[in-house]
């Protein structure tokens, strides 16, 4: 939090010293289809460039909104919850401070989980750690998040050049609410300064990322008669089983990464974006005599191509997407040393004992109809292939699954009242999932631990279901007051997502939003 | 300007700060697992015994549930195919000497690390001696919901002699419950002895209690029937025809008809202090049987020589030095197969462990029946390894494989 801390200190000093003057873009409306149409321009957000995100024609202006969602059936990954509900408040804004554009927003979101299987040490299984403890108690969790992020890009110096530093602090709290009760702390730091050059129509740049990750699970038991059989997961199923319920597992991640940037900002606007990062988790046991549960090490590669065309009536934008993770699951050999001046665990030997590849690769279109204010028809088209290739090296366990994901969607504007501009959203989004193959091979020495035959073997099935979502958004928006830009929204959205296994019977969700933009 | 190079040396220290992070290099450099082979070379103690040829050597990795052996060839055996990990190497069997007489051989280590190809090691064979009595069941999970008065220990005469328990000694020893964090003691100690948090003995002047072969004993925790209302009728056991119990003095579970042990040591002491029980760990713990040889003295209360504390906290208890050369029975219990890096026994006298896998859950551990004699008393296995030697989860009965009672048992 100092380093955060100083940071902000720093950026509001530089900003406040500028020399030069950038002019607003003001909105001349706020309503959610205007906001709508400005994130659709936005091709730098979301990038961790910061020093770009002035290359975006952005409108100033703030959101406040509260939101209410709820979800339940049996559609879903075994750590996941049979049903769910979560309240969020956020707020984001952006404006001009000095010559320096500044961004940021907060978040909270609580979530209230019910029937979470095979989990007690993280407040998000699916984050990328085989590493965990899992026992058998279907519970309920209770977690919080924080999120708060800015970034700041500098005016042009000479020109020629731009500055930026995009941060991100996360903070989370879970509470797993049966026996092993988990309390769980999360907190991330992301850091990622970066450079733009500019020359007329082009503009290079380079990224830096650095984020400090950490997440503390204490697990307890209250009933202490009853001592809980429970699973310290290894990866794809692979386990030691455990009696008890008490101890202390340590999550400490550091990353590093390196993107390279480039935009074309004519007629066409052409974005490239590459970026490249290195992670490593330790998980230890313990705090006064730390024992090394496992480690891991990831290298995620993240590509991005958009081209985008926009005139008085049409907005064009195709954004390509890939994404490839490799990860290794990193076991020890420890021994126990107890002397009289000293006692600790030895690490006799440590070598990657599983790997994890899971490559993404997207390619989505969006064309707006636009008018006046906002636009009147948005149409949305994207398909996406999933493919994991996890192996378990020593004995040779293997999970594997191809998935396609194709997406169509529509949004109609319609506007009900020049008063007050009242207007009236109604969409409909599809998409359909469909699994190619998936495969799930345990040759461990345990095949009867409930690791392999519910936590997998359930996740098999899962990742084998085709699923058709059918997602129906309808908003209604008006003016807060008449010949002020201030609008007021409430939105409210259903999905229904119908797997076309028989082990599945649904899944439905709901989301009731009420929202602010000034 | 100064705003730049505030820029540039904020970017600067950040790129400093990704070079030096020397846990992603040592992450990422970490090597893919691979198979190692280890050689196991071996000789033998027992002086008419010198070819070793056709023994068994077991490697077993209770982490992932690898089990391998091989055989003895030319004194020595080449094991390959093995993930890192932690293992118990055991060989034994059985083996006649030059002079005809019989041997079980055995040798072992627990917690050996193969970690790089090519490792050797080292073991001495030596014979077992054959204890003529064994712990034969022990029932120390509890049953539901919480109740742990039924705990009970069978010990077996498993011999073809008489034998007289008076002055037989049983323990429990430290730690009471399976744990890595094992105990510091002494140096000079070396690997004299075990370390008993509580010892007890069985009464009497010498030939009060004889245990013939093929009879057994029971010595509960509390000697009554645990399946009266008062107790707890879901527990699987009526310990009330129990020839010995530890009874602790406590008014609200008293004294019953079975004979009361003999408390030995506790803290230093031979007193029973305050405890209101004698619990043994429902997750399990290390019991052993032993007797002080007739030319030998062992008082732990009184000589201080026979006593120490862990030395690896600043805790003040006090633990009963009992010579490994005393023991007759050694059983170690713990939470399940992989507790076994939580070892207290030492290899030579236990070289396994023995578990049921849960608590408060009305099963016992029972050793396994080698063979039935012409007489229908049954000849228990005693290899020396709990893991080996022991059935899990069995239902607790007295004398269930049709064992005798002593003719001086109460419950006659």
């Amino acid at each position: 939090m100092k380093i955060s801390s100083k940071i902000v200190y720093l950026t509001l000093i530089a900003a406040l010293s500028g020399t030069q003057l950038r002019a607003q873009k003001s909105p001349n409306s706020l309503e959610p289809s205007s906001i709508s149409l400005n994130e659709s321009r936005r091709l730098w957000q979301h990038t961790g460039v910061a020093a770009a995100l002035t290359l975006d024609s952005v409108l100033h202006y703030s959101t406040l909104y509260l939101a209410h969602r709820s979800d339940q059936g049996d559609f879903r990954r075994p750590q996941q919850p049979r049903s769910s509900n979560e309240q969020t408040i956020a707020t984001r804004g952006n404006l001009n401070l000095g010559q320096f554009y500044l961004e940021g927003g907060f978040k909270y979101k609580r979530q209230q989980l019910n029937e979470v299987d095979f989990n007690a040490s993280l407040i998000d299984p699916y984050r990328g750690m085989p590493f965990l403890v899992a026992d058998t108690n279907s519970s309920d969790w209770r977690n919080q998040h924080y999120t708060l992020d800015f970034a700041v890009t500098s005016p042009r110096y000479k020109d020629r050049w731009t500055f930026g530093l995009e941060s991100q602090y996360k903070a989370s709290s879970g509470a797993k609410q049966r026996d092993i009760r988990a309390e769980n702390y999360y907190y991330s730091l992301y850091l990622s300064p970066s450079i733009m050059y500019h020359l007329g129509k082009h503009h290079l740049g380079t990224s830096f990322t650095y984020q400090d990750t950490k997440e503390e699970s204490a697990q307890s038991l209250v009933n202490t008669y009853v001592n809980q059989q429970y699973y310290t997961v290894m990866g794809l199923g692979h386990s030691i089983a455990a009696l008890g319920g008490s101890g202390l597992y340590n999550y400490m991640g550091n990353s590093t990464g390196l993107g390279l940037h480039y935009e074309y900002s004519g007629s066409v606007r052409v974005l490239l974006s590459g970026h490249y990062k290195w992670e490593v988790e330790d998980v230890n046991s313990s705090y006064s005599s730390p024992m090394p549960v496992g480690s891991v090490s990831r290298k995620i590669l993240s590509a991005n191509a958009s081209l985008f065309k926009e005139d008085n009536v049409r907005l064009h934008r195709i954004n390509a997407t890939f994404y490839q993770r490799d990860m290794n699951g990193i076991e020890y050999v420890l021994q126990r040393v107890n002397r009289e001046e000293e006692n600790y665990w030895d690490i006799l030997s440590k070598d990657v004992r599983s790997t994890y590849r899971t490559t993404i690769s997207g390619l989505n279109y969006t064309f707006l109809h636009k008018k006046n204010v906002g636009y009147k028809w948005k149409f949305n088209g994207g398909i996406q292939y999933e493919k994991i290739d996890d192996r378990y090296i020593i004995p040779g366990s293997n999970k594997k699954s191809e998935t396609f994901l194709y997406q169509l969607g529509t949004e109609r504007q319609i506007l009900l009242s020049s008063h007050l501009e009242q207007g009236l959203m109604i969409g409909l989004q599809t998409s359909y999932r469909q699994n190619i193959s998936a495969n799930y091979h345990y040759k461990g020495n345990f095949p009867e631990y409930p690791t392999v035959t519910k936590l997998e073997n359930n996740d098999l099935a899962w990742m084998q279901s085709d699923a058709l979502c059918l997602h129906i958004p309808v908003r209604y928006s008006r003016q807060l007051q008449e010949n002020k830009l201030s609008q007021l929204y409430i939105q409210a959205e259903g999905s229904l997502m119908k797997p076309s296994s028989k082990i599945f019977d649904k899944r439905t969700s709901y989301q009731v939003s009420v929202g602010i933009n000034f | 300007m100064s705003t730049v190079k505030n820029y540039i040396g904020l970017a600067m220290s950040i790129l400093l700060l990704f070079g030096s992070c020397k846990k992603i290099n040592s992450a990422l450099d970490t090597p893919i697992v691979q198979y190692y082979k280890i050689q196991v070379k071996t000789t033998s103690t027992i002086p008419t015994i010198s070819n070793l040829d056709g023994l068994t050597v077991k490697f077993t990795n209770f982490k992932e549930g690898i089990v391998r052996s091989g055989t003895i060839a030319h004194g020595q055996l080449l094991m390959d195919s093995l993930p890192p990990g932690l293992y118990s190497i055991n060989i034994a069997g059985l083996r006649k000497d030059d002079l005809e007489d019989s041997y079980y051989l055995n040798a072992g280590v627990v917690n050996y690390g193969i970690v790089k190809n090519d490792q050797q090691l080292n073991l001495a064979v030596s014979g077992l001696k054959q204890s003529p009595l064994v712990f034969s069941q022990i029932y120390y999970s509890g049953s539901a919901p919480f109740y742990f008065r039924d705990q009970f220990y069978e010990i077996y005469n498993n011999s073809e002699e008489t034998v007289y328990l008076d002055g037989l000694h049983f323990a429990t020893l430290t730690p009471t419950i399976a744990t890595q964090v094992l105990p510091v003691w002494p140096t000079e100690d070396g690997d004299k002895y075990v370390y008993g948090d509580r010892v007890w003995k069985i009464p009497g002047t010498g030939k009060e209690y004889p245990l013939l072969p093929g009879e057994s004993i029971h010595i509960a925790q509390f000697a009554a029937n645990h399946k009266l209302a008062q107790y707890n009728p879901s527990s699987p056991i009526d310990c009330s025809t129990a020839e010995f119990e530890f009874n602790m003095d406590n008014p609200n579970f008293p004294n019953q008809p079975a004979l009361d042990m003999q408390h030995v040591f506790y803290n230093g002491n031979s007193s029973k202090g305050s405890v209101p029980q004698y619990l043994t760990s429902v997750f399990g713990a290390a019991y052993v049987i032993f007797r002080i040889p007739e030319a030998s003295n062992w008082d732990p209360v009184n000589n201080i020589n026979l006593r120490t504390r862990n030395l690896g906290t600043t805790g003040t208890q006090l633990f009963a030095k009992i010579p490994r050369s005393y023991l007759l029975d050694a059983v170690e219990a713990g939470h399940n197969a992989n507790m076994i890096t939580a070892k207290r026994v030492p290899a030579e006298v236990d070289a396994g462990m023995t578990y049921v896998g849960a608590t408060y859950i009305g099963q016992a551990v029972a050793r396994k029946v080698r063979e039935k004699k012409e007489d229908g008393r049954p000849f228990y296995m005693d290899t020396n390894n709990s893991t080996d030697d022991f059935e899990r989860n069995t239902a607790p009965q007295f004398r269930r494989n049709g064992e005798k009672k002593p003719n001086w048992s109460h419950a006659n």
